[in-house]
């Protein structure tokens, strides 16, 4: 009995004790709960369902699975967003490197670069893409046409060609995200040691040998973490072709991430959305797998 | 000359050689020349576009200036458009959107950070867990949620508390504010806590004034996100009265308005970002060296 007291005493403490915290983060906790865990687990849910409008009716197997794998766009659009992903890389990935490189030798005009290299990260994502669809516009009042008709050339429908409208929109994502990421590596190349490159002058390395030396391998960590990241981001771009395009011409700039939306709130079908969001889901997964496994490699080399 | 090399693999001995000064010169210039040409050139030149006539914007001829530059005109296409309406109500998602962040962020932050009750490192493991998963998948269920909110049943369509609820949301401004109150001293939090003064007391009057480049930071980020948000607030809000500007940018390519009307316009939409960034570079520039060396 008086065992019990105690415990129930201890327990009364503990609780006094910690209840002004979790009250504070109640509300965080609360958000997380709502917005972010219940949801990615009721998107599972939902796929194994059948749905009329937003209502769930029935349980549906697989068949969700079923239907959006065996959609006639299902092939296109994951080759199509495979493409947003190799060109996001191709385009976007080493350029805010070489700028940040670039920027950390100067010790002239430097804080001056690193302004203009943000400027086009500091505006509204919506009004970037605006301004990029005007200067593609198709006709002589876009940027790019009025550049090549100013050679002579003959304009080009830019947006509407459909072989290569996912670069250009990709272009556009570069223009706009680039000047954040150089921030980052000229942060990390500023905590370079002035010994480290000394030792490589010491050894008779020229310019180019003490960047692949001795920033490259500083910066390993990070690039891989920006990879990934990039990854993760354009492989479920949805909101960039929406606004460009609307995924077209004829479906080639659609992408996976535009179908869930449309999917969804297009042909009201949310339960197929939901399927191919976890089927998104299970792939960037395992990106994220193979991200630890590499990181972990970098860090036993760095040892 | 002499050259005062610091941080990069350039030193100033290599600079008294002439290959090095070429190498170091031609740099310079083309950061120079293309930073201008790509980064700011575009700005400049839709921005000219705009002021051109139809018939100018036609002529092969015409240059890249416009004729004449009507200031009047942008007073025209700012009520043609009642971008007015539009400020208002993206401003008030803004305020909305940065008091959620702080207030919830923040406080989970100082939890984390300086409370620590029981449980907190299950809490800050799973929030670190979900920055790096995947988010496919979850807008239905989001629209679900606002549409009929569990248990509550609360409609949130046609508002802006959906847009605040995700702002609250945020988990990389949470760790980032953790990360920050990490290097603020214990001891002053202890001393406070001996006092007597409740946790609120201590974060409004210890932790937000020592902690003020955080704040400054999270609100800037949060503002210029609210300016260019564009998704939920297109799904979920139809009344004219409470579209915000990033959804009315994206409207305006399917106006009736002419090219150089719609070229104008997007004036207003950089506009307050342009301003916020002319005054606060600094601190904007820095919040990237915040997130970069703690995150």
């Amino acid at each position: 009995m008086k065992m019990g007291k105690n415990k129930s005493i201890r327990l009364g403490n503990i609780i006094i004790r910690n209840l002004p915290g979790w009250l504070l983060i109640f509300p965080a906790l609360f958000c997380v709960y709502f917005l972010v865990v219940r949801t990615q687990i009721m998107s599972i849910i939902y796929s194994f369902s059948e749905m009329k409008g937003f209502k769930v009716v029935g349980f549906a197997g697989i068949d969700n699975y079923i239907r959006v794998v065996k959609d006639t766009m299902f092939l296109k659009l994951l080759l199509n967003t495979f493409m947003y992903t190799f060109w996001s890389i191709v385009i976007g990935y080493f350029v805010p490197i070489v700028l940040a490189i670039a920027i950390n030798e100067m010790v002239h005009f430097r804080s001056g670069f690193k302004v203009i290299t943000y400027f086009p990260a500091a505006l509204p994502g919506v009004a970037t893409i605006m301004l990029w669809y005007f200067m593609y516009y198709p006709d002589a009042t876009g940027l790019f046409n009025a550049v090549l008709m100013k050679f002579g050339l003959e304009p080009y429908v830019w947006l509407q060609d459909p072989q290569w409208v996912i670069p250009f929109i990709v272009l556009s994502m570069t223009w706009h995200g680039a000047g954040a990421t150089t921030l980052y590596y000229f942060a990390a190349l500023q905590g370079v040691s002035r010994e480290l490159y000394e030792a490589a002058i010491i050894d008779g390395a020229g310019f180019f040998r003490r960047i692949r030396a001795v920033a490259f391998p500083h910066i390993s960590g990070i690039s891989l973490l920006f990879l990934v990241r990039q990854i993760l981001a354009v492989f479920s771009v949805m909101e960039q072709p929406l606004q460009m395009t609307d995924g077209g011409p004829n479906n080639a700039s659609m992408s996976l991430g535009l179908q869930t939306y449309k999917y969804a709130f297009v042909q009201m079908k949310p339960q197929l959305s939901m399927a191919l969001g976890v089927i998104m889901f299970l792939i960037l997964c395992v990106v994220t797998f193979m991200y630890f496994k590499l990181n972990k490699k970098i860090e036993e080399n760095n040892m | 000359m002499k050259y005062k090399m610091d941080k990069g693999a350039l030193t100033s001995t290599d600079m008294q050689q002439t290959k090095y000064k070429i190498l170091y010169w031609s740099i310079f210039t083309i950061l120079l020349v293309g930073g201008l040409l790509i980064c700011v050139f575009p700005v400049v030149w839709i921005i000219l576009s705009g002021f051109k006539d139809a018939n100018e914007m036609y002529d092969l001829s015409a240059g890249f200036f416009p004729k004449k530059i009507n200031f009047g005109k942008i007073a025209e296409v700012w009520n043609a458009m009642n971008f007015y309406k539009y400020y208002v109500s993206t401003f008030v998602m803004a305020a909305g959107d940065i008091v959620f962040t702080i207030i919830v962020g923040g406080l989970a932050g100082y939890v984390l950070s300086k409370v620590k009750p029981i449980g907190y490192k299950i809490f800050f493991a799973v929030l670190f867990t979900l920055t790096l998963m995947p988010a496919t998948g979850r807008t239905v269920p989001l629209y679900m949620i606002f549409k009929n909110f569990p248990y509550l049943h609360i409609n949130m369509l046609e508002s802006f508390w959906p847009m605040w609820l995700m702002a609250a949301t945020n988990i990389f401004n949470m760790i980032l504010f953790k990360n920050f109150f990490d290097g603020v001293s214990n001891a002053i939090v202890e001393a406070a806590r001996i006092d007597g003064a409740p946790n609120l007391k201590i974060f409004f009057k210890i932790m937000v004034p020592l902690s003020m480049p955080i704040f400054w930071v999270v609100g800037l980020f949060t503002f210029n996100g609210a300016m260019g948000e564009f998704f939920w607030p297109y799904l979920l809000i139809t009344e004219p009265d409470k579209t915000v500007l990033g959804v009315q940018v994206y409207k305006l390519k399917s106006s009736t308005f002419s090219m150089d009307y719609q070229m104008l316009a997007l004036i207003f939409a950089m506009f307050p970002q342009i301003v916020i960034f002319a005054l606060f570079q600094k601190r904007i520039m820095g919040g990237i060296n915040v997130g970069a060396v703690k995150g």
